[in-house]
């Protein structure tokens, strides 16, 4: 409405400036009317009384001729006609009453002429006219009007003038205000409303204005505006939701190949149990048992071990199955230990030890357990893998205040969790280590490695906030890191 | 479980193995040697076998059946011949096919039927031919122990000529 304001403020600067002039100049062109009215009149007066007081003083003395002007004095109503002496002192009662100076030119040139002269507060017009009469002095007649009517009407003019004015500054002002309001306030500040409402992503509601003009114009460009950045925004949450999609099955084809890795070693894990399981239950179904004893026994050996394959299989189920991400507090310890217990079949069969180190108090860090679980899995599974016979895998927790150098990108300030996987193995060449973290790097034949299992740990650590880096030496073997922003104790 | 207690121990700590030489070994007869870790496993496969009316001698891993056997370092000589041995080929501290090289080694031809839990083309062939006499296969019947067994006991001993 500021907008408004103004608007309306200069339209009545400039109207009153309009009366203003318009006083000023019509009140100016009257007045010189009038003088020039009162002027001539008196000139036509003046002219006349002095060639009928000329005619008189030469016929008749100058008695006679004083008398006549004051008969002719009593007998104007507006002016008042002397009969004056232009050498007469001040106090004479024939002295003129305009000052002296102003009287020379009426001696000098013998020519009738008007003085325009304040007497007190009110405003004089003089008329002298030289007298061509029989006497030594220079006797003139003298017309005095009295101007106050005209200042007084140019005073009733102003007064009239301003009073219209402000009547006019009135109307307008209202008009204007009305106007303004509807045409450019109340459009205006819909369109404010509008872009508000874009800038804070909400593209619905298009604007329509019920006018024609640039404002409207405006509106509908706001409205393709809109439109177009509503597109675009679609665009991208369906893409980002694609890429979440395609990011998350991708997750869940590197878990499966990893259950594949691990299925072989929980196989064997499950043949005992299940030896067990069938022996016990033929001894009890061939009467074997001599004993109520023994078969009781035998019974309670085949649910201890079937409870055991329950384990190991749900440990793989578990690994499997594919979860929402859910970030809670948990003991990374903890975590560490269940998945060197489900890769220990793993390493077992390939002749590896998998040692696990753990804090002695619980490393808190609000992670998807089900996550780093993969990411730690895929990490020493490589690590096994990378092994020979009889070599050892470590798998370690520990805690870091401050790291060394975070990654570009990193912005928590510490502390850290580090989750450690150290190999004795083959090593990295130092060539493939800034590709290790790439998609589908594999050094592996094709067919046993996807090349997918570093990049899904890297990525899971970069979405936890955290990062994954590594050093190694052919032939020294490997130690991946994951940094994981902790929980402060 | 992230360590075995029996893998930090020294493969030869506190064994008794020295014996004097040259002594005949006592042959076992109808003694069967079962070397399994696994504890359910090891008190079924002992109650089968007791069964069928053989001794069994049952061990939790290779460093006890090598105190059992009482293997001579100096030539190689048993104190103990069992008749057979069972035994699992991933123990603890060392694999049924290094005990199968280690009897090879000590010319003692006791047959051995083998245990295995990863059941694969390299196993069995590496297993042949150190001398085993059967390799199973984890899960495997009852019947088909006591079958392999018998066999075993009843083919042509390549044992009979014990080392002098």
């Amino acid at each position: 409405m500021r907008l408004v304001r103004r608007l309306t403020l200069y339209l009545l600067l400039a109207v009153g400036v309009v009366f203003v002039v318009d006083t000023v100049v019509s009140v100016h062109s009257h007045l010189a009317l009038f003088d020039e009215d009162s002027r001539h009149d008196e000139r036509l007066l003046g002219d006349a009384v002095a060639r009928a007081v000329e005619r008189v003083w030469a016929e008749g003395g100058a008695q006679e001729a004083i008398d006549l002007v004051k008969a002719m004095d009593e007998s104007a109503a507006d002016v008042k006609v002397r009969l004056v002496y232009l050498d007469a002192e001040s106090g004479d009662p024939f002295a003129p009453e305009a000052q002296k100076p102003a009287l020379e030119s009426v001696r000098r040139d013998r020519a009738l002429t008007h003085i325009r002269e304040d007497k007190g507060d009110e405003p004089y017009l003089f008329t002298y006219v030289p007298l061509d009469v029989p006497t030594e002095r220079p006797a003139a007649l003298e017309v005095t009007e009295s101007l106050a009517h005209e200042r007084a009407y140019a005073l009733a003019r102003v007064r009239d003038t301003l009073l219209t004015g402000a009547l006019a500054v009135l109307a307008c002002g209202a008009v204007a205000w009305v106007v303004g309001t509807r045409v450019v306030g109340q459009p205006v500040g819909a369109l404010v409303e509008k872009a508000r409402r874009i800038g804070s992503g909400d593209f619905s509601g298009p604007l329509s204005l019920h006018q024609r003009d640039e404002l409207s114009q405006l509106a509908s460009e706001m409205n393709s505006m809109a439109a177009a950045l509503d597109a675009a925004a679609q665009k991208v949450a369906a893409e980002s939701a694609a890429r979440v999609r395609a990011l998350e099955q991708l997750r869940h084809a590197d878990r499966l190949t990893t259950v594949g890795k691990l299925a072989s070693g929980l196989a064997h894990e499950l043949g005992t149990p299940l030896n067990v399981v069938a022996g016990r239950a033929k001894m009890i179904a061939t009467e074997e048992l001599e004993t109520h004893e023994e078969q009781i026994e035998s019974a309670r050996i085949v649910m201890e071990q079937a409870e055991r394959m329950t384990h190991i299989v749900r440990q793989l189920l578990d690994f499997a199955r594919r979860r929402p991400t859910e970030k809670r507090s948990s003991d990374l310890g903890a975590l560490a230990r269940q998945t060197a217990s489900l890769l220990e079949p793993l390493a077992t069969k390939r002749g590896v030890t998998l040692h696990c180190v753990e804090p002695e108090v619980p490393v808190l860090a609000a992670v998807d357990t089900a996550q780093i679980q993969q990411a730690l899995t895929n990490l020493v599974v490589n690590a096994i893998q990378a092994s020979d016979r009889e070599r050892s895998v470590t798998l370690s927790v520990s805690t870091c205040e401050e790291a060394p150098e975070t990654p570009r990108g990193v912005t928590s300030p510490g502390p850290f969790a580090v989750l450690e996987v150290r190999d004795e193995g083959l090593g990295i060449p130092a060539a493939h280590l800034p590709e290790v973290f790439d998609p589908f790097f594999t050094t592996k034949p094709v067919g046993e490695g996807t090349g997918l299992g570093l990049s899904v740990a890297h990525g899971i650590a970069e979405e936890h906030g955290g990062w994954i880096d590594v050093e190694s030496a052919p032939h020294r073997g490997s130690c991946f890191r994951i940094w994981l922003p902790r929980d402060a104790t | 479980m992230c360590e075995h207690p029996a893998a930090s121990l020294p493969r030869t700590a506190g064994r008794p193995r020295a014996r004097e030489a040259n002594r005949p070994a006592l042959a076992c007869e109808r003694t069967i040697l079962l070397i399994e870790d696994d504890v359910e496993m090891r008190r079924l496969l002992g109650r089968v076998l007791e069964r069928d009316g053989y001794r069994v001698v049952a061990v939790a891993d290779g460093d006890q059946a090598l105190d059992w056997l009482g293997l001579c370092l100096f030539d190689g000589s048993l104190a103990r011949v069992p008749a057979l041995i069972v035994s699992d080929i991933r123990l603890p501290d060392f694999s049924g096919l290094e005990l199968l090289e280690g009897l090879l080694c000590a010319r003692a031809r006791i047959p051995v039927i083998l245990i295995t839990g990863f059941p694969s083309e390299e196993t069995y062939a590496e297993a042949l031919e150190l001398g085993a006499a059967q390799v199973l296969a984890k899960p495997f019947d009852l019947d088909a122990l006591r079958l392999a067994v018998r066999t075993a006991l009843a083919s042509p001993p390549r044992w009979t000529k014990l080392p002098a």
